[in-house]
């Protein structure tokens, strides 16, 4: 029954290697995600500076293919689609931006929130079913038709629809956390509610939301091309992917350069944004990064 | 020990899960006592509800009847602001030192935490207080600056161990803090807390499933079994002179270090029954080797036989009570 000698310092000293000895050297696909997604916003931020002349029309040159005078062609109305493009972009990531930082912080409180409180929860997720009940779409159209249009109205429009399905992830990200031991351990150590959703819950949440917020930034831009493509997103003095495509798709047979060209650079952008998502939660969760040696 | 208020004074406590007509007894009645600076062991198999039990003790969960007093104060039905400034007295550390630890915190903003919380000193005397801690636990301040997930679990646990320090509770609830470790670290962390509980006079109650490790730490066992209390009684008693058959069995389960001091042991069968329908009579009857007709009628209430012992059995004292089943406790 006699007790060990004491187990004083010098038993576990065994300091573990400063961490981060070794930084992962980014992959392939990482370097490339990034070297897309820098030159578009860097197009525009650039581009509306230089591009002046992207709205007059010029009938002696309608519907031109792609050549040295324009490098992506002209529309119907004779209008540059590089240009047009080009400063288009700059709304493109714009309503890209707002609408996945947007939609992340109401769905991060409301899933705080639900996820937390049991009260609030059946009323504020029952809400939310009824909002994706509607199709997203459908609903953006309605709430273009009663704000009108322009930017921002577009922004709100696209971040409505999408609030309930991060609002969704936040939560169960929280159901699946409140239970864990560490979560208990803050609560009999005293800390208030209101610390332990924001220094124990959130911090664990980043990786999925920082996945879900790219996925968000990717579907909000498309749906901002889907909005246009539908008559109901920015007006034609406002450029964007989504309006230059909706003309181009009327002359889609004489001209495919004009749905083209912002067609490509759409999907090569979105691809660049799903690719970051993925390494950075990669990155942002402990566990992986444990395996991977970060 | 001088006659002081009791750290800990659980009051024929219940917890039952699901629906009131037919519930889950996960704790049905315990009660338990624990002074200044003693160590008491609540031991029974997984399930039994120890660890409800401790968690109702933390008021972590609220106990569906009982009492509950910590250092002399009924902390039954606080709540909010008055809960927090109780829960100070009383610590836990966790059973998984991998799960207990934020994965985002380093090992310096764990410990300080519960300083932080309870504005403990002024802000740069905390770090100081951290630092202090870890030595205290084992850990050279290096460690301060890691993230749980580069430690060892040994190393976790002692960081669980110094959060729980921080506060200088006047008692330590201590659940199931070594089973997940490895066994050439289990020694390690029980001296560890077997010195902190000496040196700092803190009271303990030490959760377990295995009685053998409990017989090197505890004052005091409590035997649990599928919510209720078999036996209570001193260390050296319960282990020297069991009385329950249900403790003697656990006491048989114990491996022995060399097969020359195997003895004959009365090994149990079969899993406990549920809790949500426990048999009639005594609890432990369908696997008892000694069951009569009368333990499968009566529920045998928990009486003293002397000397701080305290049985729930019809037959006891047993005849062969004095065994040589503790002899092989080393």
């Amino acid at each position: 029954m006699a007790p060990a000698p004491a187990s004083g310092p010098g038993l576990a000293t065994t300091v573990p290697a400063p961490r981060r000895v070794a930084f992962r050297r980014p992959g392939a696909a990482v370097i490339a995600g990034v070297a897309v997604l820098g030159t578009l916003v860097v197009i525009a931020v650039v581009a509306p500076l230089l591009i002046h002349d992207y709205v007059s029309i010029n009938t002696g040159a309608r519907l031109l293919p792609p050549g040295s005078e324009h490098w992506f062609g002209t529309d119907h109305l004779g209008r540059d689609i590089f240009d047009r493009t080009m400063v288009g972009s700059r709304n493109s990531l714009v309503v890209g931006a707002c609408v996945a930082l947007a939609t992340t912080l109401l769905g991060v409180l409301f899933g705080l929130v639900a996820g937390y409180f049991r009260v609030v929860d059946s009323v504020l997720m029952r809400a939310m079913d009824g909002m994706m009940a509607i199709p997203g779409v459908l609903l953006a159209i309605a709430l273009v038709s009663l704000l009108g249009g322009g930017l921002w109205t577009v922004i709100v429009a696209i971040t409505v629809p999408e609030v309930p399905r991060t609002a969704r992830l936040v939560r169960s990200v929280v159901l699946t956390l409140r239970e864990l031991p560490f979560v208990t351990a803050a609560i009999s150590v005293g800390t208030s509610t209101p610390k332990i959703l924001l220094t124990h819950i959130l911090p664990n949440a980043v990786g999925a939301l920082t996945v879900q917020a790219t996925y968000v930034c990717a579907s909000a831009i498309i749906a901002e091309a889907v909005l246009s493509f539908l008559g109901v997103g920015t007006p034609p003095d406002i450029p964007s992917w989504g309006n230059v495509m909706a003309v181009g798709r009327q002359y889609f047979q004489l001209a495919p350069w004009i749905i083209g060209f912002p067609g490509v650079l759409l999907s090569v952008l979105v691809l660049a944004i799903n690719t970051l998502g993925d390494s950075l939660r990669d990155r942002l969760d402990p566990h992986l990064a444990r395996r991977s040696g970060l | 020990m001088p006659e002081a208020v009791a750290v800990l004074e659980v009051e024929d406590v219940v917890r039952h899960y699901g629906p009131p007509r037919r519930p889950v007894r996960a704790v049905d009645g315990i009660s338990l006592t624990i002074r200044p600076g003693e160590t008491v062991a609540l031991v029974g198999e997984s399930g039994c509800g120890k660890s409800t039990l401790a968690r109702v003790i933390l008021r972590l969960e609220p106990p569906t009847h009982g009492r509950i007093r910590l250092d002399g104060e009924d902390i039954t039905e606080l709540s909010g602001a008055a809960l927090r400034d109780r829960r100070r007295l009383a610590q836990m550390v966790f059973q998984d030192p991998y799960a207990s630890l934020d994965p985002r915190m380093t090992v310096e903003a764990i410990v300080r935490e519960p300083l932080d919380n309870y504005r403990v000193g002024a802000p740069e005397e905390r770090r100081i207080c951290v630092a202090a801690l870890l030595r205290r636990v084992g850990l050279v301040e290096e460690f301060a600056e890691r993230f749980p997930h580069e430690l060892s679990g040994g190393q976790r646990q002692r960081v669980g161990i110094a959060r729980a320090l921080a506060l200088q509770p006047k008692i330590i609830i201590a659940d199931e803090p070594v089973s997940a470790l490895d066994v050439s670290i289990r020694a390690q962390v029980i001296n560890l807390l077997m010195d902190i509980q000496r040196e700092l006079g803190v009271a303990m109650l030490f959760v377990s499933h295995d009685i053998g490790v409990v017989a090197h730490l505890s004052h005091r066992i409590c035997v649990m079994y599928l919510g209720r209390m078999m036996e209570t009684g001193p260390t050296e008693t319960i282990i020297r002179r069991p009385q329950h058959p249900y403790t003697r069995a656990l006491l048989d389960a114990i491996p022995v270090s060399h097969p020359s001091l195997r003895r004959p042991r009365r090994l149990l069968e079969g899993t406990p029954p549920s809790p949500s329908n426990p048999p009639q009579g005594c609890r432990f009857h369908p696997r008892c080797g000694f069951a009569q007709a009368c333990c499968r009628s009566a529920m045998p209430e928990l009486r003293s036989l002397g000397g701080g012992t305290s049985v729930a059995c019809h037959l006891a004292p047993l005849a062969d009570a004095s065994s040589t089943q503790g002899d092989h406790v080393q």
